[in-house]
């Protein structure tokens, strides 16, 4: 599973537009590791993880077809589950249940579950940028990664995080002027 | 420089950098910082190489996970899963939405009908057809508000793939209701004995264009419906403001005059083809709010 085989992603996606179903299998299982890690991090609950991954690849099947042959197919998927979580907890929300968005009550997400070897490994790979970053409080972090990284709209955030748009760009600033700060 | 770029990072394979397997296995452990986290997932993003080796370091628990939802993603059944399994018909009848056509017909039969009963009530000596008249710029948009791209749509799917298709879906979905209810109402108007569209069509595309507009910023049903309802005050109140008592006598003034309506007056119809222009205008320039579609129509609103 997951091996780099000739064919690359494009190719596999163009041939599961035409409906077979191999190729979007492998597809399946080149990409949906790195989706699910990522929705992971962003989210605490492991059901709507596992629903936000269906929903994903059951759309990029559906619409492989519409795919428009620019840029990578990676990110493009990335972009279908990142509306499609925004999606999940806008239902969620709707019906009354709140969603952490932070990954505190995940498990697998905490250092307690990672063996000596790993966190001897994992402190080798502390930086300058990776402690300006661990002084940002959890709601600035989530913030920069939800508008800088998964490039959700201010609308979009807001729904994922449960916050007013107008504090989503107040925060979105603060974080950036101080990591600024941080790294001058 | 840090340590990292020793234990984590390589530069080795095609000369590109690449996550190395410490960091990607702290990644798929769930232990590795915001910024390493960052940085690999920017990097997994455009990199088969480094996706493949997170494979290999996936913990039991997102294997196990991974398997579950493959089988779930592929127990749908093909044919409504590949977009070459959909037939012409079903196609075309998504991208006409025939629920929006039947609301903007059975508009145009009930102001007909209106229409009818308020000529039976009244003296019966003025025009036939006011009513319909005065109603028929509004009438289609009972259809535009339908037009938009919601949950359970088929092109939903299209439009989290292709966000621009979000606006082309409802424009075309749109023009099927104008090309189907303004010609009904233009042939209902002649048939009750009124006039043409000559005098109602720019204000009836000055509200399409308003809905549309309206729409980036809340449902497009709602928007819609606001303007129905401000349409209907727009004609009816300069008649029944200063009537007094006679409301009743006023708006049947209004009706039976129906084509000296302020609101079909040569300077009304220049400002409705202002209208058009700026909200066409104004579409055009928030058109991303078509892109949020299944995000902002299901909640009927903004955050």
């Amino acid at each position: 599973m997951g091996s780099v085989g000739e064919v690359d992603e494009a190719g596999l996606l163009r041939a599961a537009a035409a409906g077979d179903a191999v190729s979007f299998e492998e597809l399946y299982d080149r990409l949906a590791p790195m989706v699910l890690l990522r929705l992971r991090r962003r989210c605490a609950d492991p059901d709507v993880v596992a629903d936000v991954l269906q929903e994903t690849f059951t759309a990029v099947w559906r619409s492989a077809g519409s795919w428009t042959g620019h840029g990578d197919v990676g990110a493009w998927v990335w972009t279908i589950a990142a509306r499609r979580l925004v999606d999940a907890y806008r239902r969620r929300r709707r019906s009354g249940q709140e969603l952490s968005s932070r990954g505190e009550e995940h498990p697998a997400a905490g250092p307690a579950a990672a063996s000596a070897e790993d966190q001897v490994m994992d402190g080798l790979l502390a930086g300058p940028l990776e402690a300006a970053m661990k002084a940002l409080s959890p709601e600035l972090q989530e913030v920069l990664q939800a508008t800088v990284l998964d490039g959700l709209s201010t609308r979009e955030t807001a729904v994922l995080l449960g916050i007013p748009q107008g504090t989503v760009k107040t925060r979105a600033w603060r974080a950036r002027s101080r990591l600024r700060q941080a790294l001058a | 420089m840090s340590p990292r770029d020793d234990h984590a990072q390589s530069r080795t394979r095609e000369g590109g950098w690449h996550a190395g397997p410490a960091l990607l296995a702290a990644y798929a452990g769930g232990r590795a910082g915001p910024t390493d986290s960052w940085s690999v997932e920017m990097h997994l993003v455009s990199c088969a190489v480094c996706r493949a080796e997170l494979a290999l370091v996936l913990p039991a628990r997102e294997r196990a996970d991974l398997s579950l939802v493959r089988g779930r993603v592929l127990a749908a059944p093909a044919s409504s899963v590949t977009g070459a399994g959909l037939t012409v018909w079903v196609r075309a009848r998504w991208l006409l939405r025939p629920a929006a056509l039947v609301a903007a017909l059975v508009a145009v039969l009930v102001g007909a009908g209106v229409d009818q009963l308020a000529g039976v009530g009244g003296s019966g000596d003025g025009p036939a057809g006011g009513v319909l008249l005065l109603l028929a710029p509004a009438l289609p948009l009972a259809g535009v508000a339908l037009c938009s791209v919601g949950a359970g749509d088929p092109w939903g799917e299209a439009v989290l793939a292709t966000p621009s298709a979000g606006l082309r879906l409802t424009l075309w979905r749109t023009l099927a209701v104008l090309v189907l209810a303004v010609p009904a109402a233009a042939v209902a108007g002649l048939v009750l004995g009124g006039s043409g569209p000559v005098l109602w069509l720019l204000p009836c595309l000055a509200l399409t264009a308003l809905a549309l507009a309206g729409g980036t910023v809340v449902a497009l049903e709602r928007a819609a419906a606001v303007l129905a309802g401000a349409w209907v005050v727009l004609v009816a109140s300069p008649a029944v403001v200063g009537a007094g008592g006679e409301q009743v006598g006023a708006l049947r003034a209004l009706v039976a005059s129906a084509t000296q309506a302020q609101v079909f007056a040569p300077g009304a119809q220049l400002a409705w083809a202002v209208t058009v222009v700026v909200a066409t205008g104004l579409l055009v320039h928030r058109r991303a709010g078509y892109e949020h579609l299944l995000v902002t129509r299901q909640g009927g609103g903004l955050v």
